[in-house]
């Protein structure tokens, strides 16, 4: 009996019905994707499809490389939303975490061990940075941090393009992009073979369920929550709004920011992937892959762990679909329809959950069936 | 053919942890009013949304004219003729009454909207009903019971026989109730069948023919009006006798807890004042009731009292201790409870669980979090103790969702909390609006429970019962200033009104008229 009303708690459960109906949001966008490949060029889409389905498996030292940064954006990004702000700046914040991570990879001369945790502090106060300036604006002028936040990713992109174009010492003009970091400055490999990944996914994932400690367990998690759900009465309960905004997005930027330093410091092999910045004018598409990634992950910290290595892994399987004559784009459409679903994830997660309570209350109803004809005492018929 | 216009047998409907309704059987007349009456949760929005079908019942049928009818969705509820006015209006705000009252059923001419055939309609059943609106004003610019009259008549407009009425006095000023009683007997001598949603005893006497009670999702019974009277019915609904007169002990009065000094607070939007140059003290171990026509500055005037805006002018003390200029925390930790008007807007955080619902206004306090974290055992601890000492009733107990308790449990979690927590002054606004008689003879025991402890309690409230029942001292307020002091042992219903309406003041002669 015990253990069948705890099982009715778990399907009952908020996080349950989240996690199914992004289980059934994902299997829709794979299907839909994989009609996709068979419209696109029908003899190869078997292949095309179980190469996105299990390539990521050939390549798992990558998916968690990939992973790392937009593991951090998408971290940033579901912290805000908990408090009902929509960090779009993701990308700003991304980009100046990056820079100042960069900067004193380049600039500063420090010993090994201690130059690299330098660096990615300073990416995160570079986040930091970037995240006070839409809070602030929100919260003593009521500016709305999209709006803020949009402006100044622009601002953040073309500053740093323009700091990083006119530093001999980092930028190499005859290539048109910077010099690679010395090693100091690069964080050190997790040391799986044939791969990038570093230890900085390790830290997302601690910073994660740091994230969901604050969220579940202090104080501060319970003004923040509750802010998102209800502004008004968090003004009548005497809370400070405006400050928490302010911290809120100060924690945003952090994260951001620790997203660009881990992206730009990681040791790879991959060309051009990291160590080394481009400066072409592109505002960070990691920025806003980690809005798809929150949006996945339910904005909850543990779920975005999840959810950034899944888009990472079917991403890296997209790309070798190319081999069967696909286009990596493929997996744009898949990642979209899996985010478009999602979206109605209360509605499935619902209709889901409905369906399994229904399921075990019939199966409750035949075991009570069972059951009650036990219970006369028999003797005493006769 | 059957008597019965609309029948409803052996509904019976559930939802996760409860059974709303629980084998009911409702019989509706044609030309006749029939009041549902019942407590909060009782099961009567429930029934109605099953007839309207918003909600498939688990078992039972619904009939009209004898025949058996399947209501899947308010389409077909319109298209048998069954028409709701929800105590909640659904209405699109930045449209205009017309706009509105044809919404759904838009008459055009290939495509075009036929603005002109409907305003004529409009206009005739606006007449013929004595229904006054001005079809081209916005939703959001007209009054509370204008926006009623504008759910009427889509109702009418629809050609509806069967008019439900979802609690639709809750949010009228008494004369307007007065009106809209006379608006349905004009519906019912019609032949329209009406079923009016209420847990007011008055009205239910005053209009209906008959009264179909719930309790607690099951049938009580169905009487005659005629041959009923207030207090059985009130037994019937709440299954005790309840006790309309409230029992006060002999006042002990303190020490001032509360004094206001020419207070004055502006509009939200211009410069003009809502609250002019308003004073008065509120002493330890009396109720001082804030008496007045909704509208009148006394929102504004909380609001600023509370903390949650700012004041113009003037000097708020508290026990002493100016708190003009002080945060809504440093009000509420200096000894200032407040019972918010509005319990979905501000008294609760919907989506929370009723426990982090109950730590709202403490999870600061040492008591409920250390080193930041929330000590979650002590949080279910005092939560339990609050629903057992102040019974309140929920599908899950403390890890039950705010949102999915009804109203009357919902306003019982923040009087449990507000006066739970240490306070000395007690600031109740409206805490009985939209609950039945049970919630509202508990919730006024509690607030002369807090007077006879000796705290100071200010009351604000439209309802003319309670300003006369449960206060020590009335204050009306009239256009944002206090325009009378009143006796309520000495005075009667009819003069407060005439200082209510602004017909009477005994303050600008310097208060002589009553010493």
């Amino acid at each position: 009996m015990n253990k069948k009303f705890s099982l009715k708690q778990i399907f009952d459960s908020r996080g349950f019905s989240a996690f199914t109906a992004t289980l059934m949001a994902i299997i829709i966008g794979l299907v839909f994707g994989y009609i996709v490949m068979v419209i696109a060029s029908p003899e190869n889409a078997w292949l095309g499809f179980s190469s996105i389905l299990t390539g990521g498996m050939k390549k798992i030292g990558d998916v968690f490389y990939y992973a790392t940064p937009i593991l951090m954006t998408g971290l940033s990004v579901g912290f805000a939303f908990k408090m009902g702000l929509f960090n779009i700046g993701a990308s700003g914040q991304y980009t100046m975490g990056m820079f100042c991570a960069m900067y004193v990879g380049f600039m500063f001369d420090l010993p090994d061990g201690i130059h690299w945790i330098v660096c990615v502090l300073a990416g995160m106060l570079g986040g930091m940075l970037w995240g006070i300036f839409p809070g602030f604006f929100k919260a003593f002028l009521n500016v709305n941090e999209v709006i803020t936040a949009i402006m100044f990713n622009y601002i953040g992109m073309y500053l740093v393009d323009m700091l990083v174009t006119g530093n001999p010492s980092m930028y190499d003009s005859v290539r048109a992009r910077t010099q690679y970091l010395p090693e100091t400055a690069k964080i050190p490999s997790l040391g799986i073979e044939g791969s990038n990944v570093s230890i900085a996914i390790v830290f997302g994932i601690l910073i994660a369920i740091l994230l969901y400690i604050i969220l579940n367990m202090t104080t501060f998690g319970y003004e923040l929550k509750a802010t998102g759900f209800n502004k008004e009465a968090c003004h009548y309960a005497g809370m400070n709004g405006k400050r928490n905004i302010v911290v809120t997005m100060v924690i945003a930027g952090a994260l951001s920011g620790l997203g660009g330093a881990f992206a730009i410091l990681a040791p790879t092999t991959i060309a051009g992937s990291s160590v080394t910045y481009e400066p072409i004018n592109v505002i960070a598409a990691n920025g806003f892959n980690g809005i798809a990634v929150a949006l996945l992950g339910n904005s909850s910290p543990l779920g975005i762990i999840f959810s950034s290595i899944f888009i990472s892994y079917i991403q890296r399987g997209g790309t070798l679909s190319a081999l069967y004559g696909y286009k990596p784009e493929i997996i744009d459409i898949v990642i979209a329809v899996i985010i478009y679903f999602s979206s109605f994830s209360m509605i499935m997660g619902g209709a889901l959950a409905k369906f399994v309570n229904r399921f075990t209350k019939n199966q409750a109803k035949v075991n009570v069936n069972a059951e009650s004809p036990v219970l006369p005492e028999e003797g005493k018929e006769e | 053919m059957s008597e019965y216009v609309i029948e409803m047998l052996n509904i019976t409907k559930e939802f996760p942890g409860i059974i709303a309704n629980d084998d009911i059987t409702l019989r509706l007349k044609k030309g006749e009013i029939h009041a549902l009456l019942g407590e909060n949760g009782a099961g009567k929005s429930t029934l109605m949304s099953v007839l309207f079908g918003l909600y498939q019942p688990e078992k039972g049928e619904i009939r009209k004219n004898g025949e058996v009818v399947k209501i899947n969705n308010p389409n077909d509820a319109n298209a048998l003729g069954i028409g709701m006015v929800h105590q909640h209006f659904k209405l699109v705000e930045i449209f205009t009454v017309l706009e509105n009252i044809i919404l759904g059923v838009e008459p055009n001419t290939a495509g075009f909207l036929n603005k002109k055939e409907a305003r004529k309609k409009v206009l005739a059943l606006s007449e013929q009903y004595g229904l006054k609106v001005d079809p081209d004003a916005l939703i959001e610019k007209i009054s509370v019971g204008m926006q009623q009259r504008v759910e009427i008549l889509k109702m009418l407009y629809r050609e509806n026989e069967i008019l439900i009425f979802d609690e639709p006095t809750a949010v009228l000023t008494p004369q307007e109730i007065d009106e809209l009683m006379e608006i349905m007997r004009g519906f019912a001598k019609e032949g329209k069948s009406i079923l009016f949603i209420t847990h007011k005893l008055n009205e239910i006497m005053a209009v209906a023919d008959r009264c179909t009670v719930l309790r607690k999702g099951k049938l009580v019974g169905t009487v005659d009006i005629k041959d009923t009277n207030k207090e059985e019915l009130s037994k019937m609904m709440v299954g005790r006798d309840v006790n309309f007169i409230v029992e006060k002990q002999e006042q002990k009065l303190g020490d001032v807890v509360l004094s206001v000094e020419n207070v004055s607070v502006p509009a939200k939007m211009g410069k003009k004042d809502v609250v002019k140059n308003v004073s008065f003290e509120v002493r330890a171990g009396e109720i001082v009731c804030i008496a007045g026509i909704d509208g009148n500055g006394q929102t504004e005037f909380v609001s600023a009292l509370t903390g949650l805006d700012k004041i113009s002018g003037g000097k708020i003390t508290l026990c002493g201790k100016d708190i003009t200029k002080a945060s809504i925390r440093t009000r509420s930790t200096s000894g200032m409870s407040h019972i918010p008007e509005d319990r979905h807007k501000h008294g609760l955080v919907l989506d929370y669980s009723l426990e982090e619902n109950m730590i709202l206004q403490r999870y600061f306090e040492p008591r409920f979090q250390k080193f930041g974290f929330i000590k979650k055992k002590e949080m279910r601890e005092y939560t339990e103790n609050l629903i057992a000492k102040f019974d309140v009733r929920s599908g899950q107990g403390p890890v039950t969702i705010a949102r999915s308790m009804s109203g009357g449990n919902q306003q019982k979690a923040i009087i449990a909390r507000e006066i739970d927590k240490e306070h000395e002054l007690l600031v109740a606004v409206q805490p009985t609006r939209g609950l039945d008689v049970g919630a509202i003879e508990y919730i006024h025991k509690q607030l002369v429970a807090r007077r006879d402890a000796g705290k100071a309690v200010l009351l604000v409230s439209l309802e003319l019962d309670e300003v006369m029942n449960v206060s020590d001292r009335i204050l009306v307020m009239y256009e944002g200033e206090i325009v009378g002091e009143l006796d309520p042992k000495t005075t009667t219903v009819q003069e407060l009104g005439l200082y209510m309406a602004g017909a009477k003041n005994n303050q600008k002669v310097g208060g002589a008229a009553n010493e």
